[in-house]
């Protein structure tokens, strides 16, 4: 009897969810649209050939190389090589170029006879990656020019740097990023992208789905006229409304995935079953939601507000370690923070099973929880339909 | 239209904002608790004490002296220090470290023979902000290290402290962020998102500019040819004054709040604020004339301003975005204010930057609403009227279509 009204209430939902174009350009229009359009954005995944004014002092042959060099980085491009300063300042106010790399006068010199040089790179502080991006290699080039320079004149000095090479740096580094070889943006943000496009619409869609049953009678249908239970009522939304989801991410796994060449590094079962338990706490926690608007359109601008706070809530753009305690407490409470934690250690690390039993958990939990809640809520309104309120 | 109508008009909207007060809610009490949201995370911008483990094969004075001045540098933490290679890659694994230092074993002798070693250092590239600045900051240290020694080396070749000083770091970058000096990154997220979440409140909030002010879908409103200037007053004034509210609270409350402080250029900052209210306002309006249904253009809406900021290129430079998607980021208001905006804020720069194309936006989308709501407007509805029933007709002369 449960289960046929469960299968009722979930058939009723797909032919509602059919007949409502509003509702059929979320569900399914948005899946892929989205995905598709947010994704294009990082087409390329890294920033190449990042513009940066040179400002030459020295004129010299050691100052030219070391700008050349720096132009050959596959991250810079050198966009004018002058003396006026002004003209570079000018240009980085203005966006033009990102940085300004001022070689002093006297570098040449410096090096060959044993003083300290000392070369200044002015970043624009408004970009989010260029600190990082240029900095790092404008400063390494800058740093082996140097090298170089004094490792000729030592050598003329007899010091015995080429013949040993182990004499001239002590210490070295190896570098190997993991999990992102080339650490780029596209790379880490498209999975996370895509999951929180996914999973904000499964939220917002099924809040809407919900407050539209305040129209036309709906609730009065379900409860009074179809005699429906609360549990199968909510349960049958849920199902429905998840598998919706499913088909739709197995479908940007196929299409969207492949075509931005994003790595799925971890088991494409557990990364399903990530996919169920999230989309589950989403989808009740929108009918939740949703339960307490009484139309599509306050659903739609209310929740669209949602995005930016919980995308930042989850830890995965913005490092959860920076949260203050009891923010991190409370963005665990959102099913996005253990999706998209869950999201970046199968995708991105490859992880397994026990990297993401905690996130499955955490999930586990918010089903619990929304569950519960998107009953107790369902059931009050089962009672004032049953009662024919008027407000029903 | 006299004075005395258009303040009977005016009362009659405000009355009616009071009834239902959807409009002024989305202008005001929904930025804000997405602002509060957006501060509290930020409130320590500086990147700190990013998790480090040491593999640490060695176990010399030398190895132990870079773990200390590693654990003493802003951006790191040692988080643990290990012998046993599996443990330190777990820690990684398991999201516990976000930078992982190898130093090999005999890496003291080897030194002190004369010879050198190489310490390898994995960053997690999944926390790509963590492992950039972690790499940073442990580059210098090493690096820091490495030439005390090579000082020491070229001492006793017989150059003196001044000259090996110099030979062992003979170049060094210094490197400037004007205005942003700690690397700040709530310098640039706060406003940036702040300002996305303004504009779709402020575009949000004039989607019934052609309704009622009701939740439900209310039909569209369309003001009689004499009172159009009028009517767009009455209507327009309140909800602007709405918007300056908000903006008024992002300048004097949110920005300090997320700890941004602007050193000069505030006035210039709220006036191309305000321009970018105006042009946003006539996007919701635009919405609200075009689309027969409300919950349409609340979803159009949606799709324009969810992804402002990602479009923006302050998180990803527009450059190198693919050229379409480069082309639609320019229809996006956000764009042009925060191309304005950085640099007034940042260098105090006054500048024309972004707004010529605000201008344009604010007469495309309010110049629109006329139209559409004007005669030109009637005959694109009347079409879509015809079309609808065409298509009806269509359906009921083949029902299996």
């Amino acid at each position: 009897m449960l289960i046929r009204q469960i299968q009722q209430s979930a058939w009723r939902e797909f032919l509602r969810m059919l007949r409502d174009p509003n509702l059929v350009l979320v569900l399914f229009v948005a899946p892929l649209a989205y995905t598709a359009l947010y994704g294009s954005i990082y087409w390329n995944k890294a920033e190449v050939d990042v513009p940066v004014d040179v400002v030459d002092r020295d004129h010299s042959t050691l100052s030219r190389r070391l700008w050349r060099d720096i132009d050959a980085l596959q991250d810079v491009r050198v966009a004018r090589c002058g003396g006026e300063e002004t003209i570079s300042r000018d240009r980085l106010e203005r966006g033009i170029v990102h940085g300004i790399l001022l070689i002093p006068e006297g570098y040449e010199e410096a090096l060959k006879t044993g003083r300290r040089a000392v070369v200044h790179l002015t970043l624009s502080p408004g970009r989010l990656l260029v600190l990082s991006d240029i900095g790092i290699g404008i400063s390494r080039t800058v740093a082996t020019n140097g090298a170089r320079v004094t490792g000729s004149v030592l050598a003329r000095q007899g010091v015995p740097v080429f013949q040993n090479s182990d004499y001239a740096q002590p210490i070295g580094v190896t570098w190997t990023p993991m999990f992102n070889p080339w650490l780029t943006y596209g790379d880490m943000i498209l999975p996370a992208l895509l999951a929180v496009i996914l999973i904000q619409l499964a939220f917002i869609g099924s809040a809407a789905a919900t407050a539209a049953e305040w129209g036309n009678g709906g609730w009065v249908e379900v409860f009074q006229r179809q005699g429906q239970r609360t549990g199968a009522v909510v349960t049958g939304k849920a199902v429905m409304f998840i598998a919706v989801f499913l088909i739709f991410s197995a479908l940007v796994g196929c299409t969207v995935v492949p075509l931005f060449d994003i790595h799925v590094g971890g088991s494409v079962a557990l990364l399903f079953l990530l996919l169920l338990f999230a989309f589950a706490a989403a989808v009740l926690m929108g009918m939740f939601v949703g339960s307490y608007f009484r139309h599509r359109l306050t659903v739609f601008v209310v929740l669209g507000f949602s995005s930016y706070p919980l995308f930042m809530l989850s830890g995965y753009a913005w490092p959860g370690a920076q949260l203050a305690p009891w923010l991190r407490t409370v963005s665990r409470l959102l099913p996005t923070t253990p999706f998209l934690r869950g999201i970046g250690t199968l995708t991105q690390m490859g992880n397994g099973m026990p990297q993401l039993l905690p996130q499955l958990l955490n999930l586990g939990a918010l089903i619990l929880l929304f569950g519960a809640t998107a009953w107790w809520r369902f059931r009050g309104i089962a009672r004032k339909a049953i009662s024919a309120d008027p407000h029903v | 239209m006299t004075a005395q109508r258009f303040y009977r008009m005016l009362l009659c909207e405000l009355d009616q904002l009071k009834n239902a007060p959807m409009p002024i809610i989305t202008a005001i009490i929904l930025p804000v608790l997405a602002w509060t949201v957006i501060a509290l995370t930020l409130q320590q911008p500086v990147i700190a004490d990013i998790p480090v483990t040491i593999l640490d094969l060695d176990g010399s004075t030398l190895s132990r002296t870079i773990i200390r001045q590693l654990d003493a540098t802003q951006a790191l933490q040692v988080r643990e220090i290990t012998a046993g290679e599996a443990t330190a890659r777990a820690s990684m694994r398991n999201e516990e470290s976000s930078l992982l230092i190898i130093f090999p074993k005999n890496m003291e002798r080897d030194i002190k023979r004369g010879g050198s070693t190489q310490c390898l250092i994995h960053a997690n590239g999944a926390q790509l902000l963590y492992s950039k600045i972690a790499y940073r900051a442990a580059v210098t240290t090493v690096y820091g290290v490495s030439a005390a020694i090579q000082m020491r080396r070229f001492e006793a070749n017989g150059l003196a402290p001044d000259a090996a000083l110099a030979r062992a770091m003979p170049v060094s970058t210094e490197i400037h962020a004007p205005g942003n000096s700690w690397y700040d990154y709530g310098f640039y997220l706060v406003p940036g998102m702040m300002l996305a979440i303004l504009q779709m409140s402020v575009s949000f909030s004039a989607l019934w500019f052609f309704r009622g002010h009701s939740d439900r879908d209310a039909k569209l409103i369309l003001p009689p040819p004499g009172m159009r200037l009028g009517y767009f007053a009455a209507r327009g004034l309140p909800l602007l004054m709405a918007n300056v509210i908000a903006v008024l609270l992002l300048f004097l409350v949110f920005f300090p709040l997320a700890g941004i402080g602007f050193t000069g250029g505030t006035p210039e900052l709220f006036l191309h604020t305000l321009l970018f209210v105006i042009a946003c306002l006539g996007m919701g309006a635009f919405l609200s004339a075009l689309f027969g249904h409300l919950v349409t253009a609340a979803q159009i809406g949606l799709i324009i301003n969810a992804p402002a900021f990602v479009f923006s290129g302050y998180t990803f430079p527009r450059w190198a975005m693919p050229d379409g998607i480069r082309v639609f980021a320019e229809f996006i208001p956000l764009t042009h204010l925060l191309d304005g905006f950085f640099p007034l804020m940042i260098f105090q720069r006054s500048s024309a930057e972004g707004v010529f194309p605000l201008l344009l936006f604010c007469a495309l989308f309010w110049g629109g609403s006329l139209l559409l709501v004007s005669s030109p407007g009637e005959r694109l509805r009347a079409w879509e009227t015809r079309l609808a029933a065409a298509v009806r007709t269509l359906q009921e002369s083949h029902p299996k279509c």
